[in-house]
């Protein structure tokens, strides 16, 4: 009788951890919580400012630079220093905590606003993959979908401002593999899907995709970093805004 | 001749980089026409040796078939079956013997689609043309001093730059040439019109292929005969070095930058400029804006601008609004992408005044059709050459140049500048009798409306 009740009870145990494997392997923010674990846990913590050196790639042969400096509260600049066929310029969008900015000598400097704005938070800071429940919400599991040869699951999801997100995160690395968007602002509806390739260890287990690719409008945009920097102090000062936008935000 | 020579002069012209250069699609190749050569193609193929096509070409072939098929934005709602085309021309394509064919082939596949901003550079079509051509320039980029403009079927002087005529030639605004390298010059220019007539955009063309008579290898001479007041004369004319400064943009090729402003008699302002790239933000910026500050008002002359980089037009647009708006859409699968103006101080808020004509196109067409939509400009002269869309060009794998359209592009009050051009507010072409009084309709206009208050 006991022999048959453990049997009974093992079988029941057997189908309940199968059933919470497939619960969990479908819940959106287990899933999430798992991506934010393999992507650093919380040795981002400990993460204060980052700064990561790379080489952009556009149509047209335009290349460039881009550094990239980010640092707790928010704070982000990215300068692109774009050349190709006679042409030059340098590009800066930034974070002071509060607002952001875009900046260049041929359009000025202009403050970002609504999703457009948070677009650019999101894809600046490094702790979103962490912290997710602040940028994201209405999570919602789309099933498994291929990006390029790798499984991923794909999670759809909304921001706070209102932007459409899918994330796509490798089924057996939990890491971010793409991610598409659908933003709306003053430049006008943009659809923009990202890749994420060479996943490298920049601080105590946090990963960093070394390589990146952004699809806008069509065209392709490659950025490829190749030296990052942890906990180096930046001042304050690096993020504030331009100062024709400080007047316009006093 | 050269290959600078027949680019320039004979294929569409290059204008819009966009966001970039333009062109349309070869005269020769438009739909309508292309069953012809496809039905003698498709009947002499039968008797041909099957050699099979050059494995570059081959290649080429298929990148501008499947570049179309990816980066099209709305193939089902122009109600074109691409893969149909794609077998449809891949078999002709396979049994070209030489490149001339296969860019034959390309051509006929690309106008299908009957957009402008889709085309193969390389060799020469028009090969009529481009040896009659030949009997009056061997190409070059050199320049003669001054610009020409039909008026009729007659071929008018319409402008001087600075003191490159000789002023003991006679030469003037207003001159009308007659003759040319000892040879007549009204039977070319009727085959240039007959040619472009039924062609779109072909004010652009026939604007710079008659333009192109008067370019050639620097330091040549020619012997040209005019008329001046009444008077026939005939003058040897050395060919001068080209105006401005050499540029390379982007994949294109070397263009020279010529940017010109002045403060008329009357207190206007006056920019001209030949190509939209980052150095006319920077020079309108730093030397007009200042200079032009007390002005009663502005005229842009895009008058054969071919266009440029798309947001350079935004880039100057920033310095005219003084409110946050836009120039117009530009759509394509990945989304819309506005010509977004963010105001940028100190903003010019004096009447502004564009003079437009069928040289101007793509980027040129998008600024004025954008601020006359806002009601920010008055536009004068003749419509635009219709020729908008934003375009990239990539290298072929046998050398040749592809040129395709990204998007499609609607101006601020849903116009389609596409095929349409931009239509001036006044219509002020030359004429005989303002060019022989050494006038210019379209300036004189402008300045009239400026000096009038410039109400809109």
């Amino acid at each position: 009788m006991n022999r048959k009740f453990l049997k009974t009870q093992l079988v029941f145990l057997s189908f309940l951890a199968l059933f919470s494997l497939t619960l969990s392997a479908t819940d959106p923010v287990a899933l999430m919580d798992k991506a934010a674990e393999a992507s650093g846990g919380d040795s981002f913590k400990e993460l204060e400012s980052m700064v990561v050196h790379g080489n952009i790639s556009m149509a047209q042969q335009m290349n460039g630079q881009i550094e990239m400096t980010m640092k707790e509260s928010g704070k982000s600049k990215v300068k692109m220093t774009l050349t190709g066929n006679g042409m030059q310029m340098v590009a800066e969008q930034g974070c002071d905590g509060e607002n952001c900015y875009d900046s260049n000598p041929m359009m000025g400097a202009r403050l970002l606003q609504g999703q457009e704005k948070e677009q650019f938070k999101i894809s600046n800071n490094f702790k979103a993959a962490y912290e997710w429940r602040e940028f994201y919400k209405d999570l919602e599991y789309q099933g498994e979908a291929m990006v390029g040869e790798r499984k991923t699951h794909k999670i759809k999801m909304k921001t706070s401002a209102g932007i459409d997100m899918t994330q796509y995160i490798d089924v057996e690395s939990s890491l971010l593999l793409r991610m598409d968007m659908v933003t709306i602002g003053p430049m006008g509806q943009m659809n923009i899907e990202s890749y994420f390739e060479d996943y490298k260890d920049i601080y105590k287990g946090i990963q960093y995709p070394m390589k990146s690719k952004m699809t806008m409008m069509g065209q392709e945009v490659l950025i490829t970093f190749d030296k990052v920097e942890v906990n180096q102090p930046v001042p304050d000062s690096m993020f504030e805004l331009p100062p024709s936008l400080k007047a316009q935000v006093q | 001749m050269t290959n600078r020579f027949r680019r320039f002069a004979v294929l569409p012209p290059l204008s819009d980089l966009s966001r970039r250069m333009v062109a349309a699609p070869h005269p020769s190749r438009r739909r309508g026409h292309a069953l012809v050569p496809v039905m003698v193609v498709l009947f002499l193929a039968a008797f041909w040796p099957s050699f099979g096509a050059d494995k570059a070409d081959m290649e080429s072939f298929n990148m501008v078939w499947s570049t179309i098929k990816a980066k099209h934005w709305n193939l089902d709602e122009i109600g074109v079956d691409w893969d149909a085309v794609g077998r449809k021309y891949r078999p002709l394509a396979e049994k070209t013997h030489n490149r001339i064919e296969m860019r034959k082939v390309m051509r006929d596949m690309i106008n299908e689609l009957g957009q402008s901003h889709f085309n193969v550079y390389g060799g020469g079509d028009f090969e009529k043309l481009e040896n009659s051509l030949a009997d009056f320039t061997s190409g070059g980029n050199g320049t003669m001093g001054f610009e020409v403009a039909l008026v009729g079927k007659e071929l008018f002087v319409t402008k001087i730059h600075g003191d490159l005529v000789a002023a003991d030639s006679g030469l003037k605004v207003g001159s009308r040439i007659t003759g040319h390298s000892g040879k007549d010059l009204a039977p070319l220019i009727a085959k240039i019109t007959g040619l472009y007539s039924d062609v779109a955009q072909g004010r652009l063309y026939i604007n710079r292929t008659l333009n192109s008579l008067f370019q050639d290898t620097p330091g040549l001479s020619k012997k040209l005969t005019f008329t001046s007041n009444g008077r026939g004369k005939t003058h040897t004319f050395k060919v001068h070095k080209p105006l401005g400064t050499p540029k390379t943009i982007l994949n294109l090729p070397m263009v020279h930058y010529r940017y010109e402003d002045a403060l008329l008699a009357d207190n206007i302002g006056y920019i001209h400029f030949n190509i939209f790239i980052p150095e006319v933000k920077t020079q309108f910026d730093n030397e007009t804006l200042p200079k032009f500050a007390d002005a009663d008002g502005l005229i842009i002359d895009l008058r054969g601008n071919g266009g440029g980089i798309g947001f350079i037009a935004v880039a100057l647009s920033n310095r005219i609004l003084a409110k946050q708006s836009k120039l117009g859409t530009m759509i394509n699968s990945g989304g819309s992408l506005n010509f977004a103006v963010f105001p940028q101080k100190p903003i010019f808020d004096k009447p502004v005044a564009i003079l437009i004509d069928g040289g101007s196109a793509s980027t040129s067409e998008i600024m004025a059709a954008g601020l006359q939509d806002l009601k920010r400009a008055r536009i004068f002269g003749t419509r635009s050459a219709g020729a908008a869309l934003p375009s990239m060009i990539e290298h072929l794998p046998n050398g040749d140049r592809f040129q395709y359209a990204i998007a499609d592009y609607v101006s601020v009050s849903g116009r389609q500048v596409e095929g349409q051009g931009v239509d001036p507010d006044e219509v002020t072409p030359h004429s005989k009798a303002a060019l022989l009084a050494g006038k210019d309709a379209a300036l004189e206009a402008a300045r009239s409306w400026i000096k009038a208050g410039g109400q809109l």
